[in-house]
Order: C-alpha cells, then structure tokens, then sequence
C-alpha cells in the first residue's frame, strides 16, 4: 500500500475525482457534441446514485443546463431535485433554471418546457410557490397540449400542499374553459383536477351544456377519460325524460367498448338516470345483460381473473337490486371451472343462488352438489350453504334438495359433514315437514361431525324430540360422554336440549336430566352455563306449564333472506357504482378512513369552551364595551377622504401559518363583521383595505392589510382616533385571522 | 386515484416503487408486502384492505403489480391499468416480462412510470405513441426534435392509435380469427355449458390513412343482403377495438375503421349457440377398491375429414398415490407424469372424423393420508387450423385509400381449446 504513492494522495481520491469532474463539467460547457455532453452527465448522476455527495457540482450542473438535449435535461433535473432541498441558495438557483425551461423564449420543444413545469411543480417548500404559480399561470396558456395538461396536474398538486390557493382563484375559472380544449387529455386533466380542487363542494359543477359537449366528443377521449366522463354525467340529473332518452342513446354504443371500466361506467349512467323508473330500469337491465356476461367470460379467458372479480361484483349487486331474472338463462356461466381462483368461485356460487329458479333449479343443484367434493375446503363449505340457500328460495324443489345433502353424510368428510348437519338444522326451521326425513339419517353422523354439526343435532334432538323415539338414549349416551368444562357449545347446546326434551318427554326424561345437573354442579365452572342452568330449574320449579310455554313455544315460519331487505343500502351503491364501494358492498364512508386534518380543530373548540366557563363574566363585560356594527355600510369616497385625514394608530406585524387567497380573508373578516372596500393581488403580494364601526360607541375603524405571500409575512395598520377602541379592534381582527396566522 | 404502483416478486420484496401522493406511505405499503405477498395470499385476494388502505393487485409472472390507494376508486380502471402496465412493459423489453428483465430496464421503468401517470392519474398509455418519444433508457436512441413534436401531436392528437406518414412498399394485411371453445361436461357426458370467444387480430402494414370495412357472416348484418343463401350465425356479444366506428355498427352493423399500424384486436365475440364441438370424449372411470383404477377413453373428432388439429393433449387426471400404470394407445404417446398427477396423452397430428382410444390401468400406492381424491377434470388442450368452432367466416375486407392500391390480403383461422374440460 505504501508503496511510491503518498498517503494523502489516496485519502483524497474522491475528491479529486469530483474535482476532475468539475474540470470536465466546465469543459463541455462549449461542447456541441451530445453524446460527449451526455457521457460526463451519467458519471455525476452515476456517483449521486451511489450515495456519494456531488452536491458540489450544482453551479456547474445549473451552468450546463443550457441544452436543447432532452436526455441531458431529464438528467441534470434529476439531479437537481435531487439536491435542492439540501441548501436554501442552491434552491433558487434551481427554481430559476426551472423557470427559465417552462418559458417559451428559453425552449423551444414543448417537452422540456412540460419535464420542467412538472419538476417544478413537485418541489415542497414556501418559497418556491409564488415561482410554480406564475409558471403554471404560464403553462395553461401554452401552445402545447403536452405543457397545459402537466400545468393542470402542477395545480392539483398545489391544491394538495396548501388547500385554499386554488380554490376560489381565478385558476378554477380556467380550468372550466380548459374542459373544451382541443386536446382531449387536456380536457380530461381540467374534468378530474376541478373534481379534486372543487372536493369539499361536491366536485365540479356540471350542467346541460357541458354534458352535451362532452359526450359529443366521447369518442375522441382514451378510455380512461372515458370513464372519467361518465362518472360525471351520472351525477348530472337530466331536466325532461326526452333528454334522458336522448343521453342513453348516446351512451348505447359504448356498452360494446372493450373496456370494463368503460361498459360498467356507461351502466352507471343507465343505472342513475332510470332509478326512479320501475318500467325503464327493467329494459335496461335486459340491455346490460349481454355486455357484462361478455366482459366477465372475456376477461377469465385471457386470465385476467382480477378483471372478472371486479365485473363479478357488479353483476352480484345488480342481481341483489332485483335483475335476477335476466341472468336466469345465462346461469351455465356462472358455473365454476376447476382452475379458476377461489374468489371467483365464491362469487360465482354466490350469484348461482341468487339467480336460480323453478326451472333451474335441477341444474343448479346437480352443479353445486359437484362443488362438495372440492379438494378446498372452504369451497366445499360454501357449496353446502348454497345449497341450502336455494331449497329456501325454490320451496318446491326443497324435499329432493334435503335427498341430496343427506347424501353428502355418506362422503365421511369431517367439515362436509358438518356443514351438512348446520345447513338441515336451517332448513327444518323453515320446512317443518321435512323432519322426519332427515331425523332418520343424521344420528349416525354424531361421532364424525366436529362440534358445530354435534351442537346442530343436538339442537334438533331437542326440537324434535317428540318424533324420534330413542332421543331420550342418545341425549343420555352423549350427557354420559360430556366433559362439561371442554366444550361450550355443546354443553349449552345439550342443557338447552335436555330441558326441552324433558318438557315433552317427562318420564323417560326424569333421571337424564338430573344426571346432566349434577354433573353440571360438580365439573362446569362456566358462569353463563351455570346461569342458563340455573335459570331453567327455576322456571321447572315455578310451573312446568309456563316452562313449555317459553322453550317449546310456536317458532314464526322463515318468509325469506335478510339480504333480501337491505334495498336501502342498495341505493347508496347506485352512485358509487364501478367503485371500491361496489366490491366490499358497503358505502364510502364506510371503507374510507377519514382525512387526517379533519379531526385537528375539535380539541380546540373544547378549550375554547373551557376558557369561556372559566372567564365569563370577562368575555361579557368585554363584549358589552366593544361590538362591531355588522350592518354598516361605507362608499369608497368616504373611505378615501377619511383614510387621507386619520392618522395611523396601531401597527402590527405576524407571519403566516399557512398560505390563503384573498376570497377567504374577505369571507373570514366578513364573518366578524369587517367589511373589505377593496382588495388585490399584484405578484403574490395580497392587499386588503377594510372598514369597521363600533356599535356602541360609533367610532369608526380603517385597516390595511398586507400580505406577501412567497415571505409569508403579514402586516396591518389601523386608523382610529380612539387608541384603546384600535386595541379592541386589533383583537376581533386578530381573532377572525388566527387560522391563517402565527399565534 | 393511485397514490402508488409498485412491482414486487413473490417473495413480497419491492422491485419497484413509485410514490405519486403522500396519503399511502412507504411502511403502509410494506405491510402488504409482508402480510399478503410473502404470505402467498396475493393470488387469493385481488383487492385487500390494510388499515383503511386499499391494494388493487395483479399477478402475472411471478410478479405482483399493486396500486395502493385511499379513496373509493374505480377498480375496473385500476386493474385495466394494471394490465395495460404490463402490456406496456412487454411492449419495451421485447416481449419478456419477469424479475429478471425488470430489474434490468429498471431505469426505463422509472422513465415509463413517470410519463404514464402524472400524480395518480393516468396520462398517455398507448405503447406505440409512447414509444416514439420515450428512447429506450432514455439514452440509447438519438431523437429530433421535430419527431417528438410529431409524436406528442399524436399522442394528444384526435386519432391518437395512427400516426401520419406511414409508408410501406407492400401493403398488406393479415386477419387471424383466433376462437378458444370453452365447452365443460359433466361426467355423464352431457354438455353443461359451451361457448366460444373469438378474436379477430389484424396484422396492418398499410400506407397512409386507409379506410377499411370489414364484413362477416353476422346473421343480423347479412339479413339486409337477401340474395345470401348462407344464413349466417348469431353472436351474443360483440367489441370493438377503440378504432372502430360504434355509431356505425349499430346503424346497419357495418364494421369501418381506420386501422392502428402493426398488430391489433379488431374486435373479440362471444356465441354460444350451435357450436360445433371438435372433440367429443367418453371416459370410463373403473375402481377396484383402494388399490387400482382402470380407465379408457375415448376421443373422438368431430370436424371434416380434411382438417386436422395439430399438438393435442390429453390431459387424463390420476389419484396422487398413484403407482404403476400400464398404458396402451393406438396413436400418439401416452405415459404417466408424477409432478402433473395425470397420465398425458400426447398426439402430434389428429385427422378430422377420426376416434382414438386409451386404456390404461393404475395401481395405487397405499397411504397414510385420508385425503379424498378431488377427481378433477380430464382436460384437452388442441389447436384446429381453418377451422371455427362458432362457424364464422370472413366475408370481406375492403380497403379504401386515396392513392388507390391494392392491398394483399390473408386470412388464417384458428381454433383453440379455451377451457375444454370433461368431469370425471
């Protein structure tokens, strides 16, 4: 290592080698040859990849900036982005360079011009946005369509880092002239960032003309500004059914675009336009039918089973709003494939039950019954529910329904089994009849079954008792094999059973019972099983006829499915249809997390409220000697000569807390009763002139107000004859003001 | 929408993360990296939600592509994005889409993410406008000026699928009408459902701006021509490709367009009445107790005698414990693949109107396991050229262009086995 070499030499080595870069830097500064340009380039951003710090470099790498070449321009912004928040000089030298790319005169290709205004428009500290503003003010207005739709995606990102800049500016105006420019992505950026800005009012206004031009150029929009198009002419409410109709027509076509979120965006519309209409809503589901079957049998052929779940869900909810009927014929799609995803067999076996009938029902069956023996066994769980699903909602085909999953007991699978047991326990409910049918076969099953299928039969044992003439033995031989303490389910299951068995079946009961108490007394320490037990003994005690009368009373017969009876929620997912929304089939508010900074401002109201239950009397006394005349009004010209005559009072300066726009300081001071005479904006520099009276004492109150926005300095001045009534004006204005000033 | 897009490999590690908004962060997402991808949970669940955010994932590859969001989105157009993403990539790396040649164009793909989507919203897609002002890396192609202005008028240009100024020396199209016959029987041999979706691909080496009309025997649009004997089939469902005139169609359902330069879906289809089925097979499932199965099956073609299919499998299911099999066909070969558990009958060439039959017997192994067999499917897998499954045929194709040539044209038909499945 010692060799001739100097230690030192080797100590320095990165350094000289950035030196060296340094020197090639500014030798190239006159090179015309790109690819020499572009080789010096790589090795500084080679080195900035490695972590090594060429943050030294930035004078030389703002220097060569100056190039028509688009690769060395995507390099040399990386870099500076790269380094710019590091040092505060270094960040303007790199916002000019910025601007200078978004201007006309400095670059001629428009796709330097728009690389430039997007880096720009990303950069995240105070100082530069009076600069983004006046490049995106310039970029809006550009010739090319390549820099306005960067300059419109530049002010959804202002938006975003300081909420009141863009909304209630002359920006959001624009914006709406935007949507008719000639370029559709233009267009489709101006729809979705007033959607974004215009957020907490409800997105972007939208009327009749602008529906109309629109869908009048819907061809020339990519799919996915298609699909934006359509989410906002299903909010728009079309004033006659002829222009209805005249929309739906227009919209026909697109049910065959090969796009998912294009059919089903056009299906929302369908949707939200003939909700209210029971004969059109008919047709139109008959109309969407084909389109959908198609979509969701296209996408698992290409594999695209994602796409398929997504179409699944609509179809799923569209059937649950009450188009069954129109998929009855198309069921044999629904039917599963043996490689296709669980999630997609989940919904298919799902819709299957939904949209089967009297004259499908066999098939339906047949199929489902196939799904049992799954080597999955959460499918083969699901097909058993499923099954019982349709022999409640086909009750005529109920008897050959039980036949089949009586035949399932024979397959020996422990969860078949199972399942099996829970879906008969369901079924008896409701078809009484069938009992005895299926009493005859299930005693066998007791040793497989786990213990929701034991606590099944048990529950039926108890149910039925009257019908089975060995209950009593098996209730005994399973009290006999009870460990009380292993297992709730079935110790509450059998207790319940047993008293109920008792009821009817006294004599033989007797003893059992009085077996299961006092094994129950000596082993279970279970509270709500003790409770339970304790309760129906002094129920027996009391009298055994008001104890048959609670345990074994009349059940209401089962008319249908729960499912069936929340059409409420049903319609809140019309207008989030082709959303999350319809995939969880819950509302947005239920599956979005709220915003962070909506729940900042509630802990302060609270002290507020504190402080006003602490100091009372103060506030009164305060509010009593100093309250501002919200009903007076003043001309300019008086403002002007008084401002002329009165001398200045008070004079205060704060920084802002955050950034604001002139419409809302307006609306802020108009709260309180500060009225604004005049008001502008001249290169981020806000100036306000108000005027206040007070009620009690006439005095009269002028203000200026300034406010520069890059400095995020503010500062006021009050005219009044009267120092102390300036104070207490001072406070109200100052009051109004703190949510956008330092405290 | 998308506050992020990242590819991950399966073992849930990020191969590429581009953030676009600050409401999903980087520990967010590395939750579902963990949680669902290296828990090989991804592929059972397209859309998952973590602490109030959602993940929208597709899997193709080997790779995860997942978009992270907060809002109530539009699923449909995030996974259509997703995949149009992929389609993207391949479009890039020449066809190759895995870990390994993504984490080789990883620098490219930064440069892709960061055209495509400007702050979560989708901005230019198509690959062959892209491509022309995106150089590959960024560094490899020198570009004019002038042709990125070209570009990026069409890139936000009215017919944003054809650039101006194409020129071939030969001008000539191909049409490949690619059917995949879907067709599930049940074990009794009775059809359970069948259907076929078609796809007409078209190959267009065009000059200038052609204008084509394309026509097919659609009973609805071949109803107006009453000097046709043929009457046409019945299609349940047709799309389009962007190109095609819609308001066209459902005027007298003439399909005109002006076609994208190179290879394109011209449109897909779907019918499902009067199918003509190209096999028919007959299984017979013996079992002698838990020891040995004796299967034969039958396979019979049922399209004309001059056809043929060409690389048909038979795919025929056996228990997993399953020993020594002792196989015997006629034609083709037949042996028994332990890692497919199924015996794979493979026959090169398959003449139309023609049966072939296999016996085999298979001895099981006994085991410990309890496990019931599953008993999938026997499942074929064919290719029948100038053949379709739906009956439909191209009856035209004009093309009309200022300068007047003559295109040459071709037209091949295909029919595939989609998912061709027999229950056992």
């Amino acid at each position: 290592m010692a060799g001739s070499h100097g230690p030192q030499f080797f100590v320095d080595n990165k350094k000289g080698e950035i030196n060296e870069l340094k020197v090639s830097l500014k030798n190239i500064m006159s090179e015309r040859d790109n690819t020499k340009r572009r080789d010096v380039i790589k090795k500084v951003i080679a080195y900035m990849t490695l972590g090594i710090d060429v943050s030294k470099l930035f004078t030389d790498m703002v220097l060569i900036s100056h190039t028509d070449d688009i690769v060395q321009k995507k390099m040399i912004y990386l870099y500076l982005v790269n380094y710019v928040e590091s040092n505060q000089e270094q960040a303007l030298m790199a916002i000019n360079t910025f601007c200078k790319d978004c201007k006309r005169i400095s670059s001629q290709n428009p796709k330097i011009r728009g690389l430039a205004l997007r880096n720009l428009c990303s950069l995240r500290f105070p100082g530069a946005i009076e600069y983004i503003l006046s490049a995106i003010q310039d970029g809006l207005s550009d010739p090319d369509p390549y820099v306005r739709k960067t300059a419109i995606i530049g002010l959804i990102k202002l938006h975003k880092y300081s909420k009141n800049l863009i909304v209630g500016s002359s920006f959001v105006n624009t914006l709406y002239e935007l949507i008719r420019d000639i370029d559709p992505n233009v267009s489709i950026n101006a729809i979705l960032a007033l959607n974004e800005i215009l957020e907490e009012e409800g997105g972007i206004a939208i009327n009749r003309r602008m529906v109309i031009y629109l869908l009048n150029r819907i061809n020339s929009y990519t799919e996915f500004g298609q699909s934006t198009v359509f989410d906002l002419v299903a909010k728009y409410e079309p004033q006659a059914e002829d222009e209805m109709l005249d929309i739906l027509n227009i919209l026909e076509e697109k049910l065959k675009h090969s796009s998912g979120s294009v059919v089903l965006g056009c299906i929302k519309v369908f949707l939200n336009y003939t909700r209210d209409n029971q004969l059109m809503i008919r047709q139109v589901f008959a109309r969407i039918q084909a389109p959908l079957v198609t979509l969701f049998t296209g996408a698992e052929v290409t594999g695209a089973y994602e796409q398929a779940y997504c179409i699944l869900a609509h179809i799923h909810l569209i059937i649950s709003k009450g188009a069954g009927g129109i998929f009855e014929g198309d069921f044999k799609s629904f039917f599963c494939k043996f490689d296709e995803p669980t999630y997609i067999k989940f919904m298919k076996i799902d819709i299957l039950t939904m949209i089967v009938s009297d004259q499908t029902v066999e098939d339906v069956i047949n199929e489902l019954s196939a799904y049992v023996t799954d080597v999955n066994a959460e499918i083969s769980k699901k097909s058993i529910q499923a099954i019982s699903k349709v022999a409640v909602r086909i009750p005529f085909a109920c008897v050959a329904i039980v036949r089949q999953l009586l035949s399932f007991l024979s397959l020996n699978i422990d969860y078949v089994i199972t399942e099996t047991l829970v879906a008969m326990k369901d079924l008896v409910r409701k078809y009484r009849e069938l009992t005895y049918e299926i009493l005859a076969e299930i005693e066998n099953s007791l040793e497989i079954a786990s213990d929701e299928g034991k606590a099944a039969i048990i529950w039926m044992i108890g149910e039925f008792g009257e019908e089975i003439t060995d209950a009593p033995y098996i209730i005994e031989n399973i009290i006999s094999n009870l460990i009380a303490n292993e297992n709730y389910q079935i110790t509450h299951a059998v207790l319940s059973a047993t008293v109920r068995l008792f009821l009817k079946r006294a004599p033989e009961m007797r003893d059992i019972l009085s077996s299961l108490y006092s094994k129950l007394i000596s082993e279970c320490d279970n509270p709500d099983i003790m409770d339970r037990a304790g309760f129906y003994y002094q129920l027996l005690r009391q009298d055994p006829s008001i104890a048959n009368e609670v345990l074994n009373c009349e059940k209401h017969p089962i008319q249908n499915f729960l499912e069936d009876d929340c059409f409420d929620l049903q319609d809140i997912l019309t207008n989030e249809f082709n959303q999350l929304s319809v995939i969880y089939q819950k509302p947005a508010k239920q599956i979005i997390k709220p915003k962070a900074e909506l729940t900042v401002p509630e802990p302060e109201q609270v002290t507020q409220v504190v402080n006003d239950l602490l100091s009372l009397d103060q506030v009164n006394l305060s509010e009593n000697a100093f309250k501002i005349d919200t009903e007076f009004v003043m001309v300019s010209d008086d403002f002007q000569q008084m401002w002329m005559t009165v001398p200045d009072c008070i004079k205060y300066e704060n920084r802002l807390s955050r950034y604001i726009n002139i419409q809302e300081v307006e609306n802020l001071m108009a709260s309180v009763g500060i009225n604004c005479i005049a008001s502008g904006d001249q290169m981020g520099t806000l100036k306000f002139f108000f005027y206040a009276k007070d009620s009690g004492s006439d005095v009269l109150f002028l203000a200026e107000f300034v406010i520069v926005l890059a400095a995020k300095e503010a500062s006021l001045c009050v005219k009044c004859h009267d120092k102390t009534a300036a104070e207490n004006f001072k406070r109200v204005f100052l009051q109004a003001s703190s949510s956008f000033l330092q405290s | 929408m998308a506050s992020s897009i990242l590819l991950l490999n399966t073992r849930g590690e990020v191969l590429i993360y581009r953030s676009y908004r600050d409401d999903v962060s980087r520990t967010e997402v590395s939750q579902f990296c963990t949680q669902v991808v290296a828990a090989k949970e991804a592929s059972e669940r397209p859309i998952v939600t973590l602490n109030g955010v959602h993940y929208i994932n597709i899997s193709q590859n080997t790779i995860t592509l997942v978009a992270a969001s907060a809002s109530n989105v539009n699923t449909a157009m995030i996974i259509q994005f997703l995949y149009k993403l992929i389609d993207l990539f391949k479009a890039y790396f020449g066809g190759e889409f895995n870990e390994a040649s993504i984490r080789k164009n990883y620098v490219l793909i930064y440069e892709l993410l960061d055209e495509i989507i400007d702050f979560g919203l989708p901005q230019i897609t198509e690959p062959e406008v892209l491509k022309q002002f995106i150089t590959q890396g960024g560094i490899k192609k020198d570009m004019k000026d002038e042709q990125i202005i070209g570009a990026l008028i069409q890139a936000t240009g009215a017919t944003s699928w054809r650039p101006e100024g194409i020129r071939y020396k030969r001008n000539e199209v191909y049409i490949d009408v690619i059917e995949n016959v879907n067709v599930l029987m049940s074990s009794k041999g009775t059809v359970l459902r069948s259907d076929v979706s078609g796809q007409v691909m078209v190959k267009s080496q065009l000059s200038f701006m052609p204008e084509c009309k394309f026509g097919m025997n659609d009973k609805l649009a071949m109803a107006s021509e009453t000097q046709s004997l043929d009457k046409g089939i019945s299609i349940d469902d047709i799309k389009f490709h962007q190109c095609v005139r819609l308001g066209k169609f459902d005027k007298d359902r003439a399909i005109t367009f002006i076609p994208p330069d190179g290879i394109f879906e011209l449109m897909t289809y779907r019918v499902t009445e009067n199918i003509n089925l190209p096999f028919k097979l007959m299984p017979i499932y013996q079992e002698y107790g838990n020891a040995k199965i004796e299967i034969s099956l039958k396979v019979k073609s049922m399209f004309d005698r001059n056809l043929f299919a060409t690389n048909v499998v038979i795919k025929i299911p056996t228990p997993r414990n399953t020993g020594k099999c002792n196989i015997f066909v006629v034609s083709g070969k037949a042996k028994y693949e332990p890692e497919q558990s199924a015996i794979m009958w493979r026959i090169r060439r398959f003449p139309g109107d023609s049966e072939y039959t296999m016996r085999g017997s298979v001895n099981l192994v006994t085991t410990s396991s309890e496990k019931v067999w599953s008993k999938p499917p026997i499942s074929i897998d064919f290719q029948v050229p100038m053949f379709t499954a739906s009956g439909l045929r191209v009856r035209f194709l004009r093309v009309i262009e200022k300068s007047n040539y003559k295109p040459i044209k071709w037209i091949r038909y295909i029919t595939k086995a989609g998912s061709y499945q027999h229950r056992i």
